[in-house]
């Protein structure tokens, strides 16, 4: 607390002190002025009064009022507003007898980025009003970054497509001192009944509150589960799910297919349509400040900066498959964000740089390795090794990590090498990347197959049939996108909590008669009067359990409609576990264990199905919760698997006496390449032109038909699945071409520019395509339609 | 002199595990295993692969490599020149020019007169390293900037400059086609002796011509093809000369010997960046000599390094260093270290230059800057050798070229005039004796002083004789280290031992079918095609009683509590499974079981580390051990099984019961025998020259 003078602490009001560009900043319960205390009742009255006279109160105020996290249960008098033109809030609360503020103001905006601004706060017109009105009852100071206690460091991201994780390592420290930045969400009222270990992990789905047609003015974005509500409530307004899935480098021959949006708000919008990308950068400039804000003010309550970050270093992982210009363009965006954003002495201001440090796969394999280093300690690594699975008493791993995500599975099986320096016990820790695949299947495919079957439920139980495609028009103008939208969302939901149900102890999920109810209220429109109420309690219930769900799972493949078009289904996913571990084995180099990592990997069945594929037993298969005894974890089991990613990457840099170095990958083809047919089997090679154990990389050439396409796939084996890699498109009607392509390595091909022929990668599972995207769609199982209520239809006959 | 017997022992061990990988495919009793289980092929394969290794499939000569290392315009060349004067007058060191190719000259011994000496040999880079090089991420991106196109297919690179975007002015300066193709040798070319002395062709392989005296004409035939001096410099790696070492070996005076087995290789220059001259292969060659000394090192063609560094100048050592690390990892590139013998060249300079010179002959100045060896020695070389500085070689050598001081003074007056004032250098209190002392080198520079005094040795003798004690002192380390423990060969050896102690019994005979029968009787209740049978077993019978197997926390526990926990863990394992079995199992049947049992229980304490725990046992273990230890021993349990059950199944992929003639049995015998010999010869000799190996299989006193 910082009074202005200590001489005359009667009559003078507290500073809150405040940094500029650290995000939405709040200070609840922050001390009013002693002068005024006395005349608590009145100032109380007549901050009510004069927020009943602002008749027309502005749409930042409204939003505040509405959205900012402050108790909602507390006595307090309405949001007042300094200067309309400014964003500075505050309102006055009753508290335990004593009189209280809660303070906002956003420092990116406005007055709160100016530093050395004050911004007294007031209530009622000096003229009107006969308090002793001249001195406010608080004044906010915009300081000066320098002037805060500067901790310099390094900031580590895992920017994940359901949840980000920040770690803040200050130069010096030690592997174990690096703390997460639990990020506070300021707009979200029910912040209270918000699950705390949720703060380690921020959900990275985005809404726009507010947002200016000034280009210059930083909109205000709501993250995280808040988000999700707001999404149902307001279907008109820009949002996105999974951010991360949109960075993509676009060469300006294919800008046509970029995605884009309209930017609206909850509050104002901007003209025109928008790349995907300037969402990604919003949500990643949110994410930034919220950092900011969370390290200088950690509950909320600070009533000066606690210190200031001074990042002179950002540390990002990446998704293992992004091609060098997918990660360039996200260490662009991060290092223009962090430029902006943080503020550097001019030492380090040089010094800045974005690094990506590795990929998400090794940053979950560093961190395995290290803490079971650390645990065994360096003396006994053939006992850790031998407890991961390589028995042969060899100073080496082959790790397989599994990471079964939301919305995609990567799969990287590591080589890893060590050697102890005997005479500091320090470890040198060597990993080369043996091979690596995307799948765009995941979570979300399991998510999208209980909906169907709940959307398959609702038309047999209660004959609900309208499709909830956001674009289709309702047959009944009553159900409305807005309810559409709210039907969606309650899906999405009950399809997560099913499949929390069957990964936990119960191993099986039934609809509650209360969730239905809600579930079929959304449809109401639909229906004749409340006739569906009387079903709710009667008739068929429905219940998935593990077994139903591995069941359609397993006959989620390529091959389960011609009209998947070689697009691969969930269990595809082990189709090619089991084509890898067969050519790993043939080269003796068959993984010693496999980690499963992501949040989906919690449905047991996985780590069977896994096991199966490879041919491991499954204690050689290990959740990141199962590495080591309980007694030895550390940073909570419930958000390991993004921490793992985060903490992995700290360690990967920061491992003190056990250092990390990723080593290059191989020169050598380990998959045959070549043009790519459909089968009645799934996609299969048709022209082999690169065989295992060519060396990398190679020119290729390929005759491309007028108007045709041409597709590019790999396999493990010569007449085994394929995936696609790249596909040619001759735009010409009337010329063939024989096209010279540059093949890197298994998944990259290059093609100098043709006027006539163009090349697209596809990065395998990668980001240019989403798929299994019904929350921001309505679209379910149309892709292709009808699919997965085929792989479900024993149960829906049901 | 490297002990011929540490040469014997690596070939040894080299023969054994040859001639194993080359017979047991003719064997029929495993060539039929190895047809039946696609794990054990899978990894015999692996293991054979480690024959076509470098230094496993040439024999241990004993021959070290010398490689010289150090920047342009350092005095390499000039110092390789008076060294071996013979080789010079052949044309092979041209010392005039500052712009040479990027190849390396490997110098090997040949008798005086032996024809051999007037040949030479050109070996090129394989297709893989010229892909590589033309793929490193620089390279790449600067010949896509510049519109140069490559196209890489199975025999040759195709650098295509056609639609080239450089300046008009450069590109017309072109000699050589807009399109080269680079085709690596399928085989060394070997240099007929009249070729070899041939000036022309000398230069065109081992200089850049300016472009207006250059002849872009072929220069070469080979294999059908021919070769212009461009894509001579962009796909040959080395070319070897012969010479009688006259010098040399009149330096090395008793080690002469020795001196004859050392192969001087001078790597291409340090820090070299893309020139013009290059034309459409600027990039590539821009990076070429960095990747060629990097490769050498990767490949551990380079025994010894000398890296050579002008006195005054900064060594650059360091972006090597990088690459190393990067490449092969950071312990390899400290091993390097003490492989490496410092030269400093042109030590007239601290005799002359005023700058220097003022680091000795006045106070103020040694007090403020530190003095001349502070700066010229640890600030501008040894701090800059690594990127992490303060690199210690295991030598240190100064020397001085007779050309370069006798073009200003009398080399034997100028250094009989200075020698004086060097040796003050080495007496306490003298200017620059606290940093010698701080380096160790007071004795060594005093010897180093009379030979750089001497005009026939000029400290490059020096020079010669601290590498022959680096290889008196470090040889055996380094072929061991080399040829046995970096190859992966004594590590495939003892594995492919255990791998076939896995199906034969030491007579070599066959004994999967009575082990196999018996492990199917004995773990009969577990369903081998339920992948959760296992789990569900040990945490049925074993895991609950897993803490007791672990002395308590006040216990007073003997230093091999957790072997002992191991064993026990076993007898536990092996009761389960009795209890599991009721009495259905006959006592023959559960004779053999139990035999292979704690012969197997024997060899996993020691292979999964358990004899090897370094852990304080109770009370002092620290907290959470106990808890470590018996996640391990949980694990282990299942592991145990597994590895019961995968016993089970080899070689049983087939059905077929596998006969074994008496002579097979004869052959797998012996093959066991020379295996068994040739890890235990390998780990002694390893323990013998302090070269760390990890726990080889089949050896109990592996070391570190």
């Amino acid at each position: 607390m910082k009074p202005q003078s200590p001489a005359h602490a009667d009559v003078q009001s507290y500073h809150w002190i405040v940094l500029p560009n650290t995000g939405v900043q709040i200070c609840r319960g922050f001390p009013i002025a002693r002068s005024v205390r006395d005349d608590a009742e009145k100032l109380f009255d007549a901050a009510h009064r004069q927020a009943s006279r602002q008749p027309d109160p502005t749409e930042a105020l409204r939003l505040i009022d509405e959205h900012i996290a402050c108790n909602r249960e507390i006595d307090a008098t309405p949001w007042l507003q300094a200067d309309p033109n400014e964003f500075v809030f505050h309102r006055l609360r009753r508290a335990g007898g004593e009189l209280q503020l809660d303070l906002v103001i956003d420092t990116c905006n406005g007055a709160g980025s100016q530093a050395g601004n004050r911004v007294p706060l007031r209530v009622g017109e000096p003229s009107r009003f006969s308090l002793r009105r001249s001195e406010p009852l608080a004044e906010v100071y915009v300081e000066h970054h320098r002037n805060a206690r500067n901790e310099i460091g390094t900031l580590i991201v895992d920017f994940g497509n359901t949840g980000s994780a920040f770690v803040f390592s200050r130069d010096g420290a030690g592997p174990l001192q690096a703390r997460v930045v639990e990020a506070n969400n300021p707009f979200d009222p029910d912040y209270r009944a918000r699950d705390r270990s949720e703060a380690h992990v921020l959900r990275s789905n985005m809404i726009v509150l507010r947002v200016s047609p000034n280009e210059h003015e930083t909109p205000w974005i709501v993250l995280g589960e808040r988000a999700e509500e707001l999404i149902r409530r307001h279907p008109l307004t820009s949002y996105l799910y999974a951010p991360k899935k949109y960075v993509r480098d676009w060469p300006d021959i294919q800008r046509a297919p970029e995605p884009t949006m309209k930017f609206r708000g909850i509050a104002g919008q901007r003209v025109g349509l928008h790349p995907m990308l300037t969402f990604v950068r919003t949500t990643l400039d949110q994410m930034f400040q919220r950092v900011l804000a969370s390290l200088t003010n950690p509950q909320f309550t600070s009533d000066a900066p606690e210190l200031y970050p001074q990042i002179r270093r950002v540390m990002l992982t990446y998704p293992l498959t992004w091609r060098e210009v997918d990660r360039r363009l996200f260490a662009d965006m991060v290092n223009d964000t962090a430029l902006r954003l943080f503020a550097h002495d001019d030492e380090h201001r040089e010094q800045f740089e974005v690094e990506l440090i590795c990929s998400e796969p090794v940053a979950v394999a560093a961190y395995v390795l290290w803490e079971t280093i650390f645990q065994f300690e360096s003396q006994n690594l053939m006992l850790a090794a031998s407890s991961l699975g390589n028995v042969a008493g060899t100073p080496e791993l082959r790790m397989l990590v599994l990471d079964i995500g939301g919305g995609s599975t990567d799969i990287a099986c590591v080589d890893i090498g060590w050697t102890v320096e005997p005479a500091d016990g320090s470890v040198d820790v060597s990993f080369r990347m043996i091979e690596s695949m995307r799948f765009n299947r995941a979570g979300d495919r399991i998510s999208h197959l209980i909906a169907t079957v709940i959307v398959a439920f609702l038309e047999s139980k209660h004959g609900i049939d309208e499709p909830l495609d956001f674009l289709h028009e309702s047959r009944e103008p009553a159900f409305t996108l807005t309810q559409k939208r709210l039907a969606v969302s309650t899906i999405s939901r009950l399809a997560e909590e099913c499949k929390r149900a069957i990964a936990g102890p119960a191993r099986s999920w039934t609809l509650a008669p209360h969730d239905e109810t809600e579930l079929v209220a959304c449809f109401a429109p639909l229906l004749d009067g409340d006739v569906w109420r009387e079903r709710v309690g009667r008739g068929p219930e429905l219940t998935i359990d593990e077994a139903a769900l591995r069941t359609w799972l397993t006959r989620d493949t390529q091959t389960a409609s011609p009209e998947t078009n070689g697009e691969p289904g969930f269990q595809d996913v082990f189709v090619y576990l089991a084509e890898l571990r067969r050519s790993l084995a043939e080269k003796g180099r068959e993984p010693h264990c496999v980690i499963l990592s992501g949040r989906t990997t919690r449905l047991g069945f996985l780590r069977e199905l896994a096991a199966k594929s490879l041919k491991l037993p499954v204690h050689r298969v290990r959740t990141l919760g199962d590495i080591l005894p309980r007694s030895a974890q550390r940073h909570g089991e419930r958000n390991l698997d993004k921490l793992a990613v985060v903490f992995g990457a700290q360690r990967f840099r920061f491992g003190d006496h056990i250092r990390f170095q990723a080593l290059p990958g191989e020169a050598i083809f380990n998959r045959f390449i070549g043009t790519v047919r459909e089968s009645r089997t799934g996609l299969r090679l048709n022209q082999i032109m690169i065989r295992p154990g060519d060396g990398t990389p190679k020119t290729i050439s390929v005759r491309i038909e007028p108007a045709r396409d041409v597709r590019i796939g790999h396999a493990f084996r010569e007449k085994g699945s394929a995936q696609v890699i790249a596909n040619l498109s001759n735009r010409s009607h009337t010329e063939a071409f024989d096209i010279e392509l540059d093949v890197l390595d298994d998944y990259s091909v290059r093609m100098p520019p043709h006027p006539q022929v163009v090349l697209t990668e596809w990065v395998p599972g990668g980001n240019d395509f989403v798929v299994d995207n019904f929350n921001d769609t309505g679209q379910i199982d149309q892709e292709p339609r009808g699919l997965l209520r085929h792989l479900t239809s024993d149960r829906y006959r049901d | 002199m490297i002990p011929q017997s540490t040469i014997d022992a690596i070939n040894r061990v080299r023969d054994a595990f040859l001639t194993a990988v080359r017979t047991l495919p003719d064997v029929p009793s495993f060539a039929t295993l190895r047809q039946s289980s696609p794990e054990l092929g899978g990894e015999f394969q692996r293991l054979a692969s480690i024959a076509s290794r470098r230094h496993v499939a040439e024999p241990c000569t004993g021959r070290l490599t010398v490689a010289i290392v150090g920047s342009s315009g350092h005095g390499k060349t000039t110092i390789l020149d008076e060294m071996f004067p013979a080789l010079s007058a052949r044309g092979w060191l041209e010392t005039d020019v500052t712009d040479t190719t990027s190849q390396a000259l490997a110098l090997e011994y040949a008798p005086p007169g032996d024809p051999i000496a007037a040949a030479a040999t050109v070996r090129s880079w394989s297709i893989s390293q010229v892909k590589e090089l033309m793929n490193h991420a620089d390279v790449r991106d600067q010949n896509a900037r510049d519109g140069i196109e490559v196209a890489y297919h199975d025999d040759l690179v195709a650098v295509d400059g056609t639609h080239a975007t450089l300046d008009a002015k450069d590109l017309a300066a072109w000699r050589y086609p807009r399109r080269v193709e680079l085709r690596p040798f399928a085989e060394p070319f070997e240099v007929p002796p009249e070729r070899a002395a041939d000036r022309k062709f000398i230069r065109a392989l081992t200089v850049k011509e300016q472009s207006s005296v250059l002849d872009p004409a072929p220069v070469l035939q080979h294999a059908g093809h021919s070769y212009d001096a461009l894509q001579l410099r962009a796909v040959v790696e080395s070319v070897t000369l012969r010479d009688d070492f006259e010098q040399v070996l009149q330096w090395a005076g008793a080690d002469a010997d020795q001196a004859r087995k050392l192969t001087f290789v001078d790597t291409p220059g340090l820090a070299v960046s893309s020139v013009a001259k290059d034309e459409v292969l600027r990039h590539y060659l821009g990076r070429k000599s960095h990747q060629l000394a990097l490769d050498l090192l990767r490949d551990d063609r380079l025994d010894i390094v000398v890296h050579l560094v002008l006195c005054g100048q900064k060594s650059q050592f360091d972006t090597l260093w990088r690459e190393i690390e990067r490449a092969c990892g950071r312990a390899e590139a400290e091993a390097l270290a003490e492989r490496i013998v410092l030269a400093i060249n042109g030590m007239n300079v601290y005799l002359t230059n005023p700058d220097v010179r003022a680091k000795y002959t006045d106070r103020a100045t040694m007090l403020r800057e530190g003095d001349h060896f502070a700066a010229t020695l640890e600030d501008n070389v040894l701090q800059r050798m690594s990127p992490r500085g303060n690199l210690r070689p295991a030598r240190i050598a100064f020397l001085d070229s007779r050309r370069i001081v006798d073009a200003f003074a009398d080399y034997a007056e100028f250094y009989s005039r200075h020698r004086r004032t060097m040796e003050t250098w080495t007496e306490p209190g003298g200017p620059g004796h606290q940093t010698l002392a701080r380096h160790g080198l007071v004795e060594s520079f005093r010897e180093n002083i009379d030979a750089i005094a001497d005009p026939s040795d000029r400290g490059q003798g020096f020079l010669v004789r601290q590498v022959l004690g680096l290889a008196a002192d470090k040889g055996a380390t380094i072929l061991a280290r080399k040829h046995l423990v970096r190859t992966g060969l004594l590590q495939a050896t003892g594995e492919l031992h255990a791998l076939l102690g896995r199906f034969y019994d030491s007579q070599g005979a066959l004994n999967t079918d009575a082990v196999r029968a018996a492990l199917s009787q004995c773990l009969g209740f577990l369903d081998a095609t339920d992948p959760l049978a296992i789990d569900r077993f040990a945490t049925r019978e074993i895991d609950r009683f897993v803490d007791g197997l672990i002395p308590s926390e006040d216990e007073t526990a003997r230093d091999d509590w957790a072997a002992e926990a191991f064993l026990r863990l076993g007898e536990m394992v092996k009761e389960a499974i009795i209890e599991a079995n009721g009495s259905r199992v006959p006592g023959a049947v559960w004779h053999e079981f139990s035999r292979f049992f704690d012969d197997r229980i024997e060899s996993w304490t020691e292979r999964w580390g358990y004899r090897a725990v370094d852990w304080p046992p109770p009370p002092d273990a620290a907290v959470g051990t106990r808890e470590l230890l018996g996640h391990c021993l949980r694990l282990h349990a299942r592991e145990l099984l597994f590895q019961l059950m995968s016993a089970e199944d080899l070689g049983a992929d087939s059905g077929a019961v596998i006969a074994q003639s008496e002579a097979d049995r004869e052959t797998i015998a012996e093959l066991l025998r020379q295996l068994e010999d040739a890890t235990a010869t390998g780990v002694r000799t390893c323990a013998q020259a302090a070269v760390p190996t990890h726990a080889v299989p089949g050896n109990q006193g592996a070391t570190r």
